[in-house]
């Protein structure tokens, strides 16, 4: 299992970086964590042909707290690893479901190397930052030679293991508004044991609202292509959050024709993911009746 | 059997860990792929990706014009220097074994199957050629599934049907016991294809001598006098210029027990290139190559009277191989154990059983820990679960009725096979000390009363070691039984051990020093032990089947006591005193009597060695040998019973283990550490292969296990701690030291145990039972019904 | 076009040596050690990630080797089960092992105890619960495992001691 011949690129600048996929394209593989990567690359299942490093990428590590247009965000940088979303204080501070989703991945050796960025653009359909990306309504910033863009999340994951990323583009960042202190966050996985990846997932986002019902984002992964916000059964859970049975059927209704046929069924997929919701719900409830006696 | 001196310390029975451990744990081991041997060549292999395939060309220019390459082989070409073997045995003459190839030539037949070697300067490059080599299949249908197979077209040409063999046996008056039964319980099982996955893959490192036609041949593997053997024969080569080594060997469980068509053609490819070849499997191979097992499908009855006793077993089991009998050891193992060991626990009164074996395009099926014992052990111990609940009787109390006591043996079962002694009322004993059960099932009556799914499950159990010579002897197959030692004094006065039993982490070297030590009277660090290398080694049996103590230990035993007796002779010529007055304790000859030093062991060593005139005229040996095996009983049994506790959550279906306990008896321990490590071992496989693991195949005989990532083994976070409870065993009358093989225990229980626990609280909650390995979650979730009520698939 | 043989010179620090090596850029880190430096204690189980004998630490953490290229390890500091040895501080994890039999065959063992230590050091008060999940993404096929847990237990209580 070893890996075919390759050349190798280890940019310093984000320039050079740029320049580099401008130039190779779909021809190059971007190595950060290389978790996924290199052993896709032992196996002989992909052939690229130029392998470009980006963990000596200069200012491209690191999570700050900056004022966006729409207030206070997060923006996690392209080398932030596993590890540091929960050992990093802004980070837990910021985005508390983040390090919900990080606490189920992985052993210690695969959070040292893996990155959130890196495990954005792998896009498996069941992995914990695509899925919280999505309930957290996160913003993934592209950038290549050709200028930068912001594309949310929901917009960026199109299959499973495919995402809007060109081959000339990369994943610099990922933008996360604050959390403000009565958002309450989610997140829970079904695996074969604590930090096997996901059979299925749930992340949980709801984020109250002066006057209004609390802007909800429930999203499941590991049951269709890609994680899968749920907008019907998010509004149904904003709206009355005790009714389980409806919200249940409202899951099947939204979910089910997405399932994918894949080893184990989907059947099977769809009753964790009911699990997983009433575990969410239940969650959810449990606070609000926390709140009520504050 | 000679009185054993005692005073040494450390000797039989004491829980010392193993002096290679030390080595181990610093990173110094020495595996097959540790060993560097200058301008050595690497292979790779181009295999079958499809399950069943006409290979209709094979372009190889390509490939032997990239960097790096020496050669190139198509299965023709190793074949020109190697014959084909038949997994044929003379004990069973109908069975059906066509003529396999070391390579494919003219068909695959399962994926994975070596189609081309590639010989480069680095595995790298052999795999960047074989990625050039072109293939051009014609792709046939592929038989998956065994209930198909004996309609399905053979997939051998020449062969009229897709049957191995057929066995069949059947007490007179079965059927009139069913019929006037006052219950019968029936159960179907589907038992899953799975494999051993030893942590070091397999490897060979062959080396090519051509002026003296010498071949030598360092592999992974368990059995190095049966592999000499083989490569001798294959490649017609003279065996004794064959030389075979076991370096350290990163554990096997049967799967590095047999020939491998993959590594004797890396041997060929030395023998026409003159050149040092090595092959590593890697990983992926790996998992498309070794050996697998157990794929069967059993129908079972059991007939019990209106007071829960055991009447008759009727068993019919489908069992899957792949597309060829496995070399040398045939692919019988599995169903003669199925049905030779059917109830072996019990008293009963009739037996109907038949075993349709079948080939599959599939991986090559052999001997994985416990060979066919877990399978007869889950059938019975369900059934007779079973049973209990329908007679209404304690699943332990209907043990107690039916277990075959002291004064039952020698005891003939229904099936033909024959007891000589096993254990099963001081196991119970032993379990009822062991474990609290009133308070066990106290506490899931209340977990059950707070809605949770708990149960427990029981497994008798009985494993058959430490196999004599007819088991293969009549089969006129070329494996040994015996196994022999040669024990040397150095004029250090220290001992050199020269065994023909096998290491593989099991801790053989380290029993065998214990044995010599004890015999001896001396202690352990005086021992040194040399293992695996058949230049060395009486030709042995190596290690399968549970034997490496009871007969290793035993020449071990034989040889250290007529060395012992050498020495003493020397030292009473030396001391002008009766040899019967004198000992061996640690490093001097004593006085036996009060113990007092009289004559270092060192300074009698040198005399003998280099002044030996001393000695009256008296030529010192310095050497004994001694061989041994079973010659009085064709096996020996071990008996035990495993007790699993589980938590099943009803919303994921998953199974948490809360508690298993295993209560064991083989005779006499020579160290407990290791027995116990050997125990909890075999469990751990067993409830692997109980829970998660899988050798699954698509319709097309691709194989979806190909890593680690889709094979699932258990690790540490999914095991509990396994307790371990020693019966008393009652006296061996073999010819030996008494002790009987422990290795597979643990495996042979675990599933069974497990499988019980969780069909007693899908009983408890009047659901239907699980009857299908692996026991996925998906499948608890059937049980429950919770699938069907989601309206959607 | 880019040369895809071309050798790439690699520079780091291998248990306190300073190496200078040319590589291929596709050589892991884990066949670097093994072939390249000729430190085979550094195992292969299955070049995947996927069952942690090929664990080391790069620059004190620890790491597949086989997930990482040799030149990853460009002006980083490697250090193996031999350094770790012959430096001691592996030395009471592995004198528990050996007490309780916590290997068989060997072949895992190493990354068990480098993992074992990483996991002890970054939380002392660690539980047994805590360890066996801590070694999620190990696999030992021989001990079953308890023997491996017991010996770490019983070190995490001694350090704590200590």
């Amino acid at each position: 299992m070893k890996l075919a011949p390759i050349a190798y690129l280890r940019p310093r600048t984000e320039e050079e970086l740029l320049a580099a996929l401008a130039r190779h394209g779909s021809r190059a593989a971007i190595l950060a964590g290389g978790q996924s990567l290199i052993p896709e690359l032992a196996l002989r299942q992909r052939a690229p042909q130029v392998l470009v490093d980006i963990n000596r990428l200069e200012g491209a590590g690191g999570v700050r707290c900056i004022q966006g247009d729409d207030g206070p965000e997060l923006r996690i940088g392209a080398l932030t690893r596993h590890d540091d979303v929960q050992t990093d204080h802004a980070l837990r501070t910021h985005a508390p479901m983040l390090a919900l989703a990080a606490a189920h991945i992985g052993n210690a050796a695969v959070r040292n190397r893996g990155t959130v960025c890196g495990s954005l653009a792998q896009a498996d359909p069941a992995a914990e930052f695509p899925l919280a990306a999505v309930a957290l309504n996160a913003r993934i910033v592209l950038r290549s030679a050709r200028g930068a863009r912001v594309v949310a999340a929901d917009d960026f994951f199109t299959g499973a293991n495919a995402t809007v990323r060109q081959p000339d583009e990369y994943v610099a960042e990922v933008r996360i508004a604050c959390a403000q202190p009565r958002d309450y966050g989610f997140f829970d996985e079904v695996a074969r044991r604590p930090t096997a990846p996901a059979i299925v997932g749930v992340a949980l986002s709801v984020r109250p609202r002066p006057g209004e019902a609390p802007d909800v984002r429930l999203a499941i992964g590991g049951v269709s292509d890609r994680p899968q916000l749920l907008e019907r059964t998010s509004l149904a859970l904003a709206r009355d959050p005790r009714d389980a049975a409806a919200l249940r059927a409202l899951l099947h209704a939204e979910l089910a024709p997405l399932a994918q046929h894949q080893h184990p069924g989907a059947a099977y997929r769809l009753h964790l993911a009911a699990v997983l919701l009433e575990r969410a719900r239940a969650g959810w409830c449990r606070h609000l009746d926390e709140r009520l006696k504050t | 059997m000679h009185e054993s001196p005692r005073g040494a310390g450390e000797g039989l029975g004491s829980p010392v860990p193993p002096f290679r451990n030390r080595r181990l744990l610093a990173g110094r081991g020495r595996y097959v792929a540790d060993l560097r041997v200058p301008g050595c060549l690497h292979a790779a292999f181009l295999r079958s990706p499809l399950g069943h395939a006409r290979i209709v060309r094979i372009d190889v220019e390509a490939a032997r014009n990239m960097p790096g390459v020496e050669a190139v082989f198509t299965g023709a070409d190793i074949a020109a220097a190697c014959s084909g073997y038949r997994g044929a045995t003379a004990a069973f003459p109908g069975l059906r074994a066509p003529l396999q190839h070391p390579m494919a030539l003219e068909k695959a037949m399962w994926n994975g199957e070596p189609v081309v070697l590639v010989v480069a300067d680095s595995r790298a490059r052999a795999e960047d050629a074989c990625a050039r080599v072109q293939v051009e299949w014609e792709e046939l249908p592929a038989l998956t599934d065994p209930r198909a197979a004996l309609s399905a077209p053979p997939i051998h040409d020449g062969l009229p049907d897709n049957r191995v063999l057929q066995l069949a046996q059947r007490s007179d008056d079965v059927e009139s016991v069913f019929a006037r039964a006052a219950h019968v319980v029936e159960c179907e099982f589907s038992f899953n294809r799975h494999t051993g996955v030893p942590m070091e893959t397999r490897g060979v490192l062959a080396e090519f001598e051509p002026f003296e036609r010498r071949l030598t041949v360092h592999i992974s593997h368990q059995c190095p006098h049966q592999m000499q053997e083989e490569f001798a024969r294959l490649l017609g080569l003279d065996a004794h210029r064959v030389r075979v080594i076991c370096p350290d060997v990163g554990g096997a469980f049967g799967i590095k027990q047999q020939l491998y068509g993959d590594e004797l053609a890396v041997c060929a490819a030395s023998v026409l290139l003159g050149r040092p070849v090595r092959f590593i499997a890697d990983r992926a191979e790996s998992m498309l190559s070794d050996i697998q097992a157990r794929e069967h499908q059993v129908k079972a009855r059991l007939a019990v009277d209106e007071a829960g006793r055991l009447l008759a077993f009727d068993v019919q089991d489908l069992y899957a191989i792949g597309p060829y009998s496995q070399y040398p050891r045939s692919s019988l193992g599995e169903p003669r154990a199925i049905l030779g060991l059917c109830g072996a626990p019990y008293r009963f009164g009739a037996f109907a059983g038949s075993s349709d074996i079948v080939f599959q395009n599939k991986g090559m099926a052999g001997h994985y820990r416990g060979v066919g014992h877990p399978l007869a052990c889950a059938v019975t111990e369900a059934l007779v679960e079973e049973a209990a609940r329908a007679c209404g009787v304690d699943p332990l109390e209907m043990r107690r009725r039916n277990f075959l006591g002291a004064e039952d043996f020698p005891y003939v079962s229904p099936t033909g096979t024959r007891f000589e002694r096993l254990a099963f009322p001081q196991c119970l004993a032993a379990l009822e000390r062991a474990v609290d059960l009133p308070a066990l099932r106290a506490g899931i009556a209340q977990a059950r009363a707070e809605g949770r799914l708990q149960g427990v499950g029981i497994a008798a159990f009985v494993e058959q070691t430490s196999r004599g010579p007819w088991f293969y002897g009549q089969g006129l197959q070329a494996v040994s039984s015996r196994d022999g030692c040669t024990l040397r004094l150095e004029p250090s006065g220290v001992f050199r051990c020269i065994s023909s039993v096998t290491e593989q982490g099991q801790g053989t070297e380290m029993g065998v020093r214990q044995v010599v030590a004890e015999a001896l009277g001396v202690e352990l660090d005086m021992v040194e032990v040399m293992t695996g290398d058949t230049a060395a080694t009486f030709h042995g049996g190596g290690t399968w089947g549970s034997r490496g103590m009871a007969i290793g230990g035993q020449a071990a035993w034989e040889a250290a006591g007529a060395l012992r007796g050498e020495i003493l002779q020397l030292a009473a010529i030396a001391l002008k005193a009766p040899a019967d007055t004198l000992s061996i304790r640690g490093d001097y000859i004593v006085d036996r009597d009060s113990g007092a030093p009289r004559l270092a062991l060192r300074a009698l060593a040198e005399a003998a060695h280099f002044r030996p005139y001393e000695f009256g005229g008296m030529q010192p040996q310095l050497v004994a040998c001694a061989t041994y095996g079973p010659l009085k009983q064709p096996y020996r049994c071990g008996s035990g019973i495993q007790l699993s506790h589980v938590d099943v959550d009803p919303d994921t279906g998953q199974i948490r283990l809360l508690r298993h306990v295993v209560v064991h008896e083989a005779g006499r321990v020579v160290n407990p550490l290791l027995v116990d490590g050997q125990i909890r071992g075999g469990v751990a496989q067993g409830l692997g292969a109980a829970l998660m693991e899988e050798c699954a195949y698509d319709a097309r005989g691709r194989a979806l296990a190909s890593s680690l990532s889709s094979y699932t083994v258990p690790m540490a976070i999914d095991l509990p701690d396994i307790e371990l409870v020693h019966a008393e065993s009652p006296t061996l009358t073999d010819d030996g030291l008494g002790i009987v093989g422990v290795g597979e225990a643990g495996t042979v229980g675990a599933g069974a145990a497990v499988m019980n626990a969780l069909n007693d609280a899908l009983a408890a909650a009047g659901r239907r039972r699980v009857y299908c390995l692996p026991l996925t979650p998906e499948r608890v979730l059937r049980a429950l019904g919770a699938l069907e009520s989601s309206g959607l698939y | 076009m880019i040369d895809e043989t071309m050798a790439l010179r690699l520079r780091c620090s291998v248990n306190g040596r300073e190496r200078v090596d040319d590589v291929p850029a596709r050589m892991t880190l884990a066949d670097y050690l093994r072939d390249v430096v000729g430190l085979t204690g550094t195992r292969l189980g299955c070049e995947q990630g996927a069952c942690g004998a090929c664990t080391v630490l790069l620059d004190g953490k620890a790491v597949r080797a086989c997930l990482m290229l040799a030149v990853q390890a460009e002006g980083m500091h490697v250090q193996t089960i031999e350094g770790l040895t012959a430096g001691g501080r592996l030395a009471d994890l592995q004198d528990a092992f050996h007490r309780h039999a916590a290997l068989q065959c060997g072949f895992c063992t190493a990354g068990m105890l480098i993992t074992a230590d990483d996991a002890l050091r970054k939380d002392p008060a660690i539980s047994r619960e805590g360890v066996k999940r801590a070694l999620t993404g190990h696999i030992c096929r021989c001990t079953g495992y308890q023997p491996i847990v017991d010996a770490i237990v019983e070190v995490a209580q001694e350090r704590r001691h200590a």
